[in-house]
């Protein structure tokens, strides 16, 4: 169970984690609520235990904050206002329990126990397999129907096997799952209620072998159907799965060993800096780590620990941004390491590659350390440079050893950079010398990688300095002050990867055109879905459902216009880009389908690059358009 | 599959009984164990596998150093290293290569196909 505590309160946390540990509760400490905001929204908690009087964002506006965006976990406010009206109001703000300090740290204990399970038995789903039930609440077992009556271990055994339906379990995991550290049974026990257990299922009708032993490995509930003369392909996973379960209990301790190892090292950057030595001996653990995660199939913790390693990697001193970046990385690789080993499809040569971000913040500014720790908990490979020359090295612009890398720039070059313009909350104004050097690097960014997009973030937005911007190269501004969570939206929308081909429909009666316009498009990638004939333009549309629609005016049966007038009509269509393709070049027809709702229109003869920037153009605005949260409320 | 004998170099025990068991459960083959760049050659010398699985990343003598080690052993380097490595970036895969490694499989490796996949790069037969 985590527990996620916000207070200011150095002694009072020290002590509640203390207390709280000894319970085997895992505790997060914070000591502000935009920390704490940011800790919640990034990580799961099973309770929150807040403080009402904090630094930055108090505890009932966290409260109500969280409770605003949906979040259920239960909430324990602890604080020092005892009026009646206060409790009403932390109650009001979407606390589930108010406890006044000071407090009784065994009521405390018991009051986080009662929210706890109550979150437990609201959350918790009966269990099903087949014509088997198990209620967790009312611990009841059916089968058919019919009531199982089953003592406590038979129960366990069965509402483990159930929650882990396509696991085998040896008798020594069953030892450690079902029974207390002091007892000390012997897996003739675990035989013994196995066979209680499918005794009283098969008294209710149920097969013998619902619960079946897989021989060598331990048990499991059968799955239906399976053909068990000849090891099938899932077979040999769940083979697999279990020696891979077994050996990361055997050696799970050398990744926590590890893992404690960067813990301290994460404590060591905020008191001094490191030494070169700690540093690459850092660099090893975390490497290491990485290749023991990944194998594992610990595939959050792998992805993490090698963002580690590239920080280590490419910082000697590391700047505040850095080290909070780095102790959140190490906060969240702790969480990572009490997932279970999976059987995936591990990181394919051609797999995607995690999204990589290069944040230039010479201000160290705290929103930016927000958006840094947000895009790290979304999977971006984020690298922060506290100066030009840290980003410059970064990039290797300036690192004669990484020549083949120039040679072909996209392969290595970071997926979206972010320059942050602003100096501070108070005076958000840069310094003019420093503001011409980010400029500057704006513009050598660009000149290296035209292609790349360069996010700024800027207290100079008037069309004066967007233009400057623009003209540097700078594909995405935004207006300082902005909030973290929109700067990390427009990053995921900048760098959101094409998951599939765009899809074009053309519908021309023409086919000498149609069959030009698809030889242009084609070397394109896109999908394209050609139509001669409009009556049968709703089946097909339906079922291409086309991202753009190229349309002719003047067709038999219904003509383009009309085909506009009916896709405008409904409100899922009406953002859908539609361009029209056509001969008449008159402004009163261009007029009339604008009127009713096309996006371009382009007239006949077709020049090729023209006809493909104007189309490129509209699906980039569509789908940045589809993928903003309003449009997905809206087709919602 | 025919029988192969492999040799996993790796200094961390996980990685070796991961790899092992991978080895044994999709193709049966001999596997052998080393825990460092030494022993590996050691064992090399002494069991004459048909492809050794290499760590990179070694405390004292690493990957790299255990490789030209090896290439430099008149009774090892006929043997074809294959890397294993958590390292993914372009460069050093194509350093990698142009040392002369038999093949640089990055971790996570897909388990179920980690044998398919010495072999494709050993050109054995399946």
């Amino acid at each position: 169970m985590r527990v996620l505590l916000i207070d200011d309160d150095d002694a009072l946390t020290a002590l509640l984690t203390q207390q709280l540990t000894a319970q085997n509760y895992v505790v997060d400490r914070v000591a502000d609520g935009e920390t704490g905001w940011a800790y919640s929204s990034t990580f799961d908690y099973d309770l929150i235990i807040l403080d009402w009087m904090l630094p930055q964002l108090n505890g009932i506006h966290l409260c109500q904050r969280l409770r605003d965006q949906g979040y259920g976990v239960p909430i324990l406010l602890l604080t020092a206002k005892d009026e009646q009206t206060d409790k009403v109001r932390g109650l009001e703000a979407g606390a589930d329990d108010y406890v006044v300090k000071p407090f009784d740290i065994e009521e405390l204990l018991a009051r986080v126990r009662v929210l706890l399970r109550r979150a437990l038995t609201e959350t918790a789903p009966v269990l099903a397999w087949g014509d088997l039930c198990l209620d967790p609440i009312s611990c009841e077992v059916t089968y058919h129907g019919q009531m199982v009556d089953l003592t406590a271990k038979e129960y366990a055994l069965l509402e483990l096997f159930l929650r882990h339906s396509h696991q085998v379990f040896g008798a020594s995991t069953l030892l450690d799952r079902i029974w207390s550290s002091e007892t000390f049974p012997s897996e003739a026990t675990v035989r013994s209620h196995i066979r209680g257990l499918r005794r009283k299922l098969k008294a209710v009708g149920a097969p013998t072998d619902l619960v079946e032993t897989v021989h060598g490995l331990g048990y499991r509930l059968k799955t239906q159907f399976r053909d068990l003369a000849h090891p099938t392909q899932g077979d040999r996973q769940a083979r697999y799965l279990e020696g891979l379960t077994q050996a990361w209990r055997a050696h799970k301790g050398d990744s926590l060993e590890r893992w404690n190892y960067l813990t301290q090292v994460a404590h060591t950057l905020t008191q001094k800096g490191l030494h070169e030595q700690q540093r690459t001996q850092a660099q090893q653990m975390a490497h290491s780590l990485a290749g023991t995660l990944g194998t594992f199939g610990l595939m959050e913790g792998y992805r993490l620990a090698l963002q580690l390693e590239q920080l280590l990697h490419t910082t000697i001193t590391f700047s505040p941004t850095q080290t909070a970046q780095f102790q959140t990385l190490v906060a969240t690789l702790g969480h990572a390491l009490d997932e279970s080993p999976q059987l995936v499809c591990p990181l394919a040569e051609n797999a995607p590659r995690p999204l990589e971000l290069l944040i230039l913040d010479v201000n160290e500014m705290p929103h930016i350390q927000q958006v840094t720790a947000l895009a790290v908990a979304q999977g971006f490979q984020t690298t922060v440079a506290a100066s030009i020359e840290a980003a410059a090295v970064g990039l290797s612009l300036l690192n004669p050893f990484h020549r083949d890398r120039l040679a072909d720039p996209m392969a290595e070059a970071p997926d979206l950079v972010l320059v942050n313009l602003v100096a501070g909350e108070a005076d958000p104004l840069l310094e003019e010398p420093i503001l011409h050097r980010l400029l500057q690097f704006i513009s050598q960014l660009t000149a290296a990688w035209p292609q790349l997009p360069v996010l700024v973030i800027t207290p100079q937005a008037d069309f004066g300095n967007r233009l400057d911007l623009i003209r540097r190269g700078g594909a995405i501004i935004l207006e300082h002050p902005v909030i973290p969570a929109e700067v990390l939206e427009v990053i995921t929308q900048a760098t959101h990867p094409r998951d599939r081909l765009s899809k074009i429909m053309i519908v021309d009666d023409d086919a000498h055109h149609l069959h030009q316009v698809t030889q242009l498009l084609q070397p394109l990638d896109f999908q394209i879905t050609p139509l001669t004939n409009p009556q049968r333009f709703w089946t097909l549309f339906t079922e291409v459902l086309p991202d753009l629609l190229i349309l002719d005016i003047e067709m038999p049966h219904i003509n383009g216009f009309e085909l506009c007038q009916v896709l405008r009509s409904n409100p899922r269509w009406q953002h859908l880009p539609i361009v029209f393709l056509s001969i008449h070049s008159d402004v009163a027809k261009q007029n009339q389908a604008f009127a009713l709702g096309a996006d371009d229109y382009i007239t006949k003869p077709i020049q090729g690059q023209n006809l493909v920037l104007r189309i490129q153009n509209r699906l980039k605005r569509y789908q940045a358009c589809v993928r903003s949260p309003q449009m997905i409320k809206l087709a919602s | 599959m025919t029988l192969k004998r492999v040799l996993v170099v790796d200094d961390e025990a996980s990685i070796q009984k991961v790899v092992s068991l991978s080895l044994k459960m999709e193709a049966n083959w001999d596997i052998l164990t080393a825990s460092s760049g030494e022993e590996g050659i050691s064992q090399a010398e002494i069991h004459a596998p048909d492809v050794i699985l290499l760590d990179v990343m070694m405390p004292e003598m690493d990957g790299i150093a255990t490789f030209e080690a090896l290439c430099n052993n008149p009774r090892t380097q006929a043997i074809p290293v294959v890397l294993l490595t958590a390292k993914t970036r372009t460069a050093e895969k194509r350093l990698f290569q142009k040392i002369g490694v038999s093949g640089v499989i990055t971790k996570p490796f897909n388990p179920l196909t980690l044998a398919s996949q010495i072999a494709d790069l050993l050109d054995w037969p399946l």
